[in-house]
């Protein structure tokens, strides 16, 4: 059991530390990530509270928007859905802008009930940024570390090194 | 042969440094990308900056350190303030490589493009270039002595010239166009300064645990070179070491 | 006064080299003529295009000559090992310093002003107004590229790939002088009045003094053998 065992066997835990934490973040995004289109919201009729990307259609926009209450249609990918909006007056809501509303299919009226209104995500951005800003840092520093111990042993190989 | 008192001092305090440096990142992660709430304009993208300006902020820490290293260096000659300059010009040139990195990750959502001759970046970048050319020198010397004085030399020049770079490279952006792109329009809410700070805390006590390993390594290579060698002149090892 | 004997005698003895050799200012001028020309092949340009982007095109043929002759001034001096003879040299470094920026200075001044007329004849640029202003342009910017250059010239004398390294070193350190030099020599070119660029040429001077001052102090630790 030298040193250059005890440096592995620390990185080992600092890697299963940052997988761990990753796994968790990642889990904690994963309900925010999955989303439906308006086409599949027509074709499939999903229950439940659901996610819906799409944009505003240009024209659409209708009702009275700053005491939240709008309807407007999301369209994407050649479907359209209606949207019945009713909530706090949303921020991002206008004409032409990409959108997630947040709500729940009425499959008989045919209209998307959503109760709550976001801007889309880039968390793909923003993963992107911390894996470039964090990894690169984090192998540099195993490689120097390494190299540090592996100077140390070399150098109590050859008796060089007298320890205090 | 004994080790340098410096190098003894780096490391009964480097776990410490360590330690703290992942303590703050595990924190300040935490609060960037859980804890925090998103940006009213900008949304989740806004949590990039938790890692961007911690970089760059450390980045010019670095660069300020290698200037007063410098300076130190060329007052007393220790070969282990040369070390440190060395090492500080590495992990500086990459946090910059980073900070320009994230930035370009972080213009494409906020301003639709990877990249624009705005003056912080530009500045980064004549910045990145400076650091690249310092260490590309220390590369090209034969004798080690001449190495470092050059380096110190190089790097003095540099950072004297980085205000200069800077004010001239934002007069000339506001000259050309009015900034209708810029960071400043980033209002920093409080609830986005705490993971901001601890971010920086981190990354600083990082950037100094990285010093730390690396100047070790720098140390210890021309250590065993000058022992192998025989030769300590050429070596420009301390006195004390041999 | 030992320290202006010394500069005076720096600058005598680089251009008795040079009217005798002919070798520094001939090589600049036939590079810029060469940057002109690639210049013309590589834009195809009216009168009004040439002279919008003739500042810019003026200062890359300056930047890229003046690397030229700063090259030259102290590998010339490894012949005979007069760089040695130099270091030991009894006189003050700084002297040795000023005399040698006074010397690349005097070179690049008289390539730039015998390339700014090629350069408005060949790309037929409408004659500008205020030649004075753009001279006092011209001083400041050379200055300051000579100031920063001379000191990197002698750093770069030591190291391998020296004529690679002079300009990866210099050209960023005097990105603030490229900056102004182009903004400065566009307003002048222009005719427009100085208070538009004068804040471009008090950044010149400020950069002059600067670096001056800095490099005069540094050329000792350069210098030293």
């Amino acid at each position: 059991m030298n040193a250059l065992h005890m440096f592995y066997i620390r990185w080992g835990a600092v890697l299963a530390v940052a997988t761990g934490l990753a796994t968790l973040t990642v889990h904690h995004y994963r309900e925010h990530l999955a989303s439906f289109v308006p086409q599949e919201v027509a074709s499939e009729s999903p229950a439940g509270e659901i996610r819906v990307v799409g944009m505003v259609q240009s024209g659409t926009l209708t009702g009275n928007v700053s005491a939240g209450d709008a309807t407007f249609t999301l369209t994407g990918q050649d479907a359209s859905l209606p949207v019945a909006y009713q909530g706090p007056p949303p921020d991002n809501l206008r004409e032409l802008k990409t959108l997630i509303a947040i709500g729940t299919w009425n499959a008989s009226e045919r209209v998307f009930k959503a109760r709550d209104l976001g801007i889309v995500p880039n968390y793909g951005f923003v993963a992107g940024a911390y894996v470039v800003g964090l990894l690169p840092l984090a192998m540099f520093l195993f490689a120097m570390s390494r190299r540090v111990n592996l100077l140390y042993e070399e150098m109590k190989a050859s008796r060089l090194y007298r320890e205090d | 042969m004994t080790i340098h008192r410096v190098i003894r001092h780096v490391q009964r305090y480097q776990g410490w440094v360590g330690g703290g440096a992942g303590l703050c990142l595990a924190v300040g992660l935490y609060l960037g990308l859980l804890g925090s709430p998103p940006d009213y304009y900008q949304g989740e993208v806004v949590r990039i900056m938790y890692i961007h300006v911690p970089l760059a902020h450390t980045a010019l820490l670095g660069y300020t350190v290698l200037a007063g290293g410098s300076v130190w260096y060329l007052w007393k000659r220790d070969p282990i303030v040369d070390n440190m300059c060395h090492a500080v010009a590495a992990l500086s040139a990459c946090f910059t490589a980073l900070a320009l990195l994230t930035g370009m990750i972080w213009g494409k959502p906020t301003w639709d493009t990877w990249w624009t001759w705005d003056a912080r970046l530009t500045s980064f970048t004549v910045l990145l270039l400076i650091l690249l050319g310092y260490l590309m020198v220390r590369t090209m010397v034969d004798d080690l002595e001449k190495e470092a004085r050059y380096g110190a030399v190089l790097a003095i020049l540099g950072f004297v010239d980085l205000p200069i770079i800077h004010f001239s490279v934002e007069w000339w952006r506001t000259l050309h166009q009015p900034q209708s792109i810029s960071l400043r329009g980033v209002s920093i809410a409080s609830g986005l300064l705490a993971p901001l700070v601890v971010m920086s805390i981190g990354m600083s006590l990082l950037f100094s645990y990285m010093l730390m390993i690396r100047t070790q390594l720098l140390y210890l290579n021309r250590l065993l070179d000058a022992k192998k060698g025989r030769l300590l002149h050429q070596f420009h090892v301390s006195k004390a070491d041999s | 006064m030992a320290p202006f004997r010394t500069i005076r005698w720096m600058v005598w003895k680089d251009l008795v080299i040079e009217l005798r050799s002919r070798e520094t200012i001939a090589s600049m001028v036939f590079f810029a003529l060469i940057v002109i020309l690639i210049f013309s092949f590589s834009f195809s340009m009216d009168q009004q295009a040439a002279h919008d982007v003739l500042a810019g095109m003026i200062w890359v043929a300056f930047a890229f000559t003046g690397m030229i002759g700063l090259g030259r001034s102290f590998s010339a001096e490894l012949q005979n090992d007069c760089l040695e003879a130099l270091q030991m040299a009894p006189v003050s470094r700084g002297a040795l310093y000023l005399g040698k920026v006074a010397a690349n200075f005097a070179f690049m001044f008289v390539v730039e002003l015998l390339l700014f007329p090629m350069f408005v004849i060949l790309f037929n640029v409408d004659i500008v107004e205020d030649l004075s202003l753009l001279l006092v342009v011209f001083f400041l910017a050379t200055a300051g590229l000579a100031a920063v250059g001379t000191l990197f010239s002698a750093l770069t004398v030591h190291i391998r790939a020296r004529e690679v390294m002079l300009p990866i070193l210099l050209l960023p350190m005097v990105v603030p002088v490229m900056i102004a030099a182009v903004e400065a020599t566009k307003g002048a070119l222009n005719g427009d009045p100085v208070s538009f660029y004068r804040p471009w040429l008090e950044l010149l001077a400020i950069f002059d003094v600067v670096f001056t001052i800095v490099s005069f102090w540094m050329f000792d630790f350069v210098m030293d053998a």
